[in-house]
C-alpha cells in the first residue's frame, strides 16, 4: 500500500513537466502580442514596447522563457501578472473560493442523488421513479447558463432571497445560490448513476440471500445495497469535483464569483503565460491527487479491487 | 486612449474560443480566380460580430460585391496583424478620447506617421491644417481649423466612420443626482443617497498598479479619478474647469504657466506643490520606468523614448508656480491636464512605488478607506477625503467600486438595488432596460468613435480609385438602421470623426453627406471607380 501511494505521488513529476511545457507552449503559440494589446487601440512607441517585452522575457525564444518560469517555480516564485501581482497571491486568493463552491455543490448534489436515486431504484417504475426521472431529464438538458440566469433573476432580483451576485461576500453562506445551481447541473447524472447501479445490485443473488436469511429491509438497503452501489458514484463524483476545481467559468461569471474560472478566463484573454500555466499546473496536480484518493476509496468500498502488489 | 477592460461579453463561449488559437483564414486577398472579397476584420471577443456582419451585408447588397465580416479570435491577435501591417482586409478601429478636445480625435490617428495611424493615411494639406490649429492659442479659432482638416478627411475617408457609442447606464432607487460625464463615468461626488450609506458603482479589476502614469484602462482610471485631483477637471459638457490649479496661462503655443492654489494637501497631510507635479511627470516620462501612459509627456521639452532624460521643459518658479515648455506647438495642452497621467504624486510614492500602487495616497475627493482597501478581483472601498478642497467635494459618505467579470452580473445587481450606479448596461438588456429602469435609465452619446479602417496599401484603395471606392462603401452603409436594429438605439450614427460631447463638434461639415446612406450615389461612385480599374 505504502509503495503504491509513493509510486502514484512520483507520477506527479512527469505530469508536472509535461503539463507545464504543453500549456506554456500553447500560450506562447497564441497569435497576437500581449504587450501591444496592453495599449488598446493606440499603437505603443517601439522603444517602450521592446522594453516591456524584455521585462517579461517575451523577446526570448520559447525554451528560454519556459526555463525562466520553471526555475522560478522551484524557488516558489510563480511569476507575476501584467498587473504586477505575484501569481502565487492570485492562486491563494481564488482557489479557496472555488474550493468552497465546488465542495458545497458536490455535497449537495451527492446527498440528493443518493437519496433520490436509491428510492427511485426501490420504487422502480412507480410514480416517484417516473417523476424523478423526468426532473433529472429536465436538469440534464437545460444548459447551465439558463439555470443560472433563471435562478439569479427569480431568487436574486425578483424575490430578493439572495444577493444576485457574490463579490466580496464569498464565504460559505454567500455562495449558496451559485452552489445550488451548480449542484442542479451535476445532480442528474449522479442520480441516474445511483439508480441504475442500485437496480443492478438489488437483483444480485446475495441480496435475495440476505432477505431470505430474515434480514430486514432497513438493514439490507443501507448496509449492503448502498455500499455496493456507491462505487460508480465515487468515480463520477471525483471526476466532477476535478472539473469543478478548474472553475465553473460560466457560473462564476454570471454570479460574479471571484474564483479561478473567472481569473483564468481573463488571464487567457490577456495571454498572461505565468498566470495561465500556474493555474493549470495546480489543476493537474489537484486532479492527480483526487484520482489517487478515489483509487484508495475503492479499496475501502470493495476489498476485491484493493490494490495488490 | 483608455481601453475598455476585457469585460467578458462571451459568457456563453467562455473558454471555448480561448485556447484554440486558430487564426482566421487568409482574409480577402486575391485567392486565385475567385471574386475579390471585401473583408472587415474584427476581434470575436468584443461582441462585434453582429454589426460587422450587418455592415458587410449593407455593402454587399448596395454595391453587388461580396463583403464579409472576418472574425479574429481575440483583440491581441487582430492588433498584431494591424501593427505589423500584415493585415490584408479592412479592420475595425475605435477611439475613446483621453480629454475632450477635437485634436485628440485627429492628431494621433490621421497625421502622417502618427502613432495610431493604422491605415498609413497621409495628406499634406490635412497635416498643415492640423499643425496650424495646434499653434493657435484661441480655442475657437483652433477648432475652426480642426474642422477644416476634418472636411479633408470626409473627402478622403482614411477610415469609414460608423457611429458614436453612447453611455448606456442606470441607477438604483436609493440614489439621486446621478449624471454621467463626457467620458461615460458617473459624476460620483455629486450623487446623494438618502440612507447615508456608501454609494456602490460598477468597475473592473485594475490591470495595473494604481499609479496614474501606468494606468491606461478604464478599470484603474475610474478609481484614480476619484482619489486624485488634477490641475483641471472636466465638466459634464467636456469643458475644463480649474481644480488644483488657480490659473493656467498659455503664454505662447509652446509655453504655459501653471499656478497652484496654496494650502491644498494630499490625504496624508503633505502639501501639494509644484514639485509634486514635476516629480510625478518626470517619473511617468522616464524611459526606464516603462510607464504605459508615457506618451502624454512626449510633447514636453526633454522627453525621450529611447533613453532616460529629464523633462527640462518643467521648471519650478516657486512652490506654487511652474512653467511648462513644449517641444512643438500644442495649444490644447492646457485642455489635456485633467487626464489621470497628469495627476501629482506625494513624495512618499517614490520611496516604494510598488507599495504605493497597492495603497495609493491622493489629493482627490475620495481616499482609500483603509490600508488594503483594494480587494483584488472583488472591490475597492473609498472613503470621503475630508482634506479635499475643490469643485468636486463629495455629497455622499463614500464610494465602493465593485469589480464585475460580466456586465450581466452588474445589471442583475442594479435591478435588485444592490448596486447604485451602472455605466454599462449589457447588450443583452438593450431591449428591456428602459422598461425595467424607467426614468433611472441613461442613454447619451459618449466620447467614443467607432469606425473601420481601410488601409492605404489595400489593393483598389489607393489614389483616385481608392477615394471613389471609400466614398461608395461609406454611402452604402445604412447606419441608422444598424444602430436601431442591432444596437437598439444605443449608438448614434456618426457625422464626423470626433464625438458630439466634444467642444467644437459639428454635424454639418462639408462632406458629411458621404456618411449618409445613399445607395444610388454609392453605386454610381463604385461604377466610376470600376472604370479606373475593374474590381474583379
Amino acid at each position: 500500500m505504502g509503495s503504491y501511494i509513493l509510486r502514484r505521488v512520483l507520477q506527479v513529476i512527469p505530469v508536472f513537466f509535461g503539463a507545464t511545457l504543453l500549456i506554456y507552449y500553447m500560450v506562447f503559440a497564441m497569435p497576437g502580442d500581449p504587450i501591444a494589446a496592453l495599449f488598446g487601440d493606440r499603437a505603443p512607441n517601439p522603444a517602450l514596447l521592446e522594453a516591456l517585452r524584455a521585462q517579461y522575457h517575451l523577446d526570448e525564444p520559447f525554451v528560454v522563457q519556459y526555463f525562466y518560469y520553471i526555475v522560478g517555480v522551484f524557488q516558489l516564485d510563480f511569476g507575476t501578472s501584467f498587473s504586477g501581482q505575484p501569481v502565487i497571491d492570485v492562486l491563494q486568493r481564488t482557489f479557496p473560493v472555488t474550493l468552497r463552491l465546488a465542495v458545497m455543490a458536490i455535497v449537495l448534489s451527492f446527498l440528493l442523488a443518493i437519496l433520490i436515486g436509491l428510492f427511485s431504484a426501490i420504487f422502480k417504475g412507480k410514480l416517484f421513479d417516473q417523476l424523478s426521472l423526468i426532473v433529472s431529464l429536465v436538469f440534464v438538458s437545460v444548459p447551465v447558463f439558463v439555470i443560472c440566469f433563471l435562478a439569479q433573476y427569480f431568487f436574486g432580483v425578483q424575490l430578493g432571497w439572495f444577493s444576485p451576485t457574490v463579490g466580496s461576500d464569498n464565504g460559505w453562506l454567500g455562495l449558496t445560490l451559485p452552489a445550488i445551481t451548480l449542484a442542479v447541473g451535476i445532480y442528474a447524472t449522479s442520480m441516474r448513476l445511483t439508480r441504475s447501479s442500485t437496480i443492478e445490485t438489488l437483483g444480485q443473488d446475495w441480496v435475495r440471500t440476505a432477505y431470505s436469511k430474515g434480514l430486514s429491509r432497513r438493514r439490507v438497503i443501507p448496509v449492503h445495497v448502498l455500499r455496493n452501489s456507491l462505487i460508480p458514484m465515487v468515480t463520477d463524483t471525483a471526476t466532477t469535483f476535478g472539473i469543478l476545481m478548474v472553475g465553473a467559468t460560466v457560473t462564476e461569471g454570471i454570479f460574479n464569483v471571484p474564483g479561478v474560472g473567472n481569473t483564468l478566463y481573463q488571464a487567457i484573454l490577456r495571454h498572461e503565460a505565468p498566470t495561465v500555466v500556474s493555474f493549470v499546473t495546480v489543476f493537474v496536480i489537484a486532479y492527480v491527487f483526487v484520482n489517487l484518493l478515489v483509487d484508495l476509496l475503492y479499496g475501502l468500498l470493495d476489498p476485491r479491487i484493493r490494490y495488490v502488489k | 486612449m483608455k481601453k475598455k477592460a476585457g469585460i467578458a461579453l462571451g459568457v456563453l463561449t467562455a473558454g471555448a474560443l480561448a485556447l484554440t488559437g486558430c487564426a482566421p483564414d487568409g482574409g480577402s486577398g486575391n485567392s486565385g480566380g475567385t471574386e475579390t472579397e471585401f473583408g472587415i476584420a474584427y476581434n470575436a471577443d468584443g461582441g462585434h460580430a453582429a454589426w460587422a456582419d450587418a455592415v458587410a451585408n449593407s455593402i454587399s447588397s448596395t454595391l453587388g460585391i461580396t463583403a464579409i465580416g472576418e472574425p479574429y479570435p481575440d483583440f491581441a491577435g487582430l492588433r498584431e496583424e494591424v501593427t505589423n501591417r500584415t493585415i490584408d482586409t479592412a479592420f475595425r478601429t475605435g477611439w475613446q478620447a483621453d480629454y475632450p478636445g477635437l485634436y485628440n480625435f485627429l492628431g494621433p490617428l490621421y497625421a502622417t506617421n502618427a502613432g495610431s495611424n493604422d491605415g498609413d493615411y497621409s495628406n499634406e494639406e490635412f497635416d498643415a491644417l492640423l499643425a496650424e490649429g495646434a499653434a493657435e492659442t484661441d480655442l475657437d479659432a483652433a477648432n475652426a481649423l480642426f474642422q477644416q482638416a476634418q472636411e479633408i478627411l470626409l473627402e478622403d475617408l482614411p477610415v469609414i466612420p460608423l457611429w458614436y457609442s453612447n453611455v448606456v447606464g442606470g441607477y438604483s432607487e436609493n440614489v439621486e443626482n446621478v449624471e454621467f460625464d463626457w467620458h461615460s463615468v458617473a459624476v460620483f461626488d455629486q450623487i446623494t443617497k438618502a440612507d447615508g450609506s456608501v454609494v456602490t458603482a460598477n468597475g473592473s479589476e485594475p490591470q495595473n498598479p494604481l499609479i496614474p502614469t501606468n494606468t491606461n484602462e478604464t478599470g484603474g482610471g475610474k478609481i484614480l479619478d476619484a482619489i486624485f485631483a488634477g490641475l483641471v477637471k472636466y465638466d459634464t459638457d467636456g469643458s475644463a474647469v480649474n481644480d488644483v490649479a488657480e490659473s493656467i496661462t498659455v503664454d505662447s503655443p509652446t509655453q504655459l504657466t501653471v499656478k497652484i492654489r496654496p494650502g491644498l494637501t494630499f490625504s496624508n497631510g503633505e502639501e501639494v506643490t509644484s514639485d509634486n507635479f514635476i516629480k510625478a511627470w518626470n517619473y511617468g516620462a522616464l524611459a526606464s520606468n516603462e510607464q504605459l501612459s508615457s506618451y502624454f509627456f512626449e510633447d514636453i521639452e526633454g522627453f525621450s523614448y529611447d533613453e532616460d532624460s529629464e523633462l527640462t521643459g518643467l521648471v519650478e518658479v516657486d512652490p506654487h508656480t511652474f512653467t511648462i515648455t513644449l517641444n512643438k506647438p500644442a495649444a490644447d495642452f492646457a485642455q489635456r491636464l485633467g487626464y489621470s497621467a497628469y495627476f501629482p504624486l506625494p513624495d512618499v510614492a517614490f520611496d516604494d512605488i510598488a507599495a504605493f500602487g497597492e495603497n495609493p495616497i491622493g489629493n482627490g475627493p475620495y481616499k482609500l478607506a483603509a490600508e488594503g482597501a483594494w480587494q483584488h478581483d472583488v472591490q475597492i472601498d473609498l472613503a470621503v477625503n475630508e482634506t479635499y478642497d475643490g469643485p468636486r467635494t463629495a455629497q455622499n459618505s463614500g464610494l465602493q467600486i465593485v469589480f464585475y467579470a460580466t456586465q450581466d452580473a452588474a445589471y442583475a445587481d442594479l435591478l435588485a438595488n444592490q448596486l447604485d450606479v451602472l455605466d454599462a448596461i449589457p447588450d443583452s438588456a438593450f431591449e428591456t432596460y428602459e422598461d425595467e429602469l424607467g426614468d433611472r435609465s441613461v442613454n447619451q452619446p459618449a466620447a467614443i468613435f467607432q469606425s473601420f479602417t481601410i488601409p492605404e496599401s489595400l489593393e483598389h484603395f489607393e489614389g483616385e480609385e481608392g477615394i471613389l471606392r471609400r466614398q461608395a462603401i461609406s454611402m452604402s452603409i445604412d447606419r441608422q438602421q444598424i444602430t436601431d436594429v442591432i444596437f437598439q438605439g444605443t449608438r448614434t450614427p456618426a457625422s464626423d470623426f470626433t464625438s458630439p460631447v466634444i467642444d467644437g463638434w459639428s454635424d454639418s461639415l462639408a462632406g458629411a453627406e458621404y456618411l449618409e446612406y445613399n445607395p444610388e450615389r454609392a453605386a454610381e461612385l463604385w461604377a466610376e471607380a470600376n472604370e479606373i480599374s475593374a474590381w474583379e
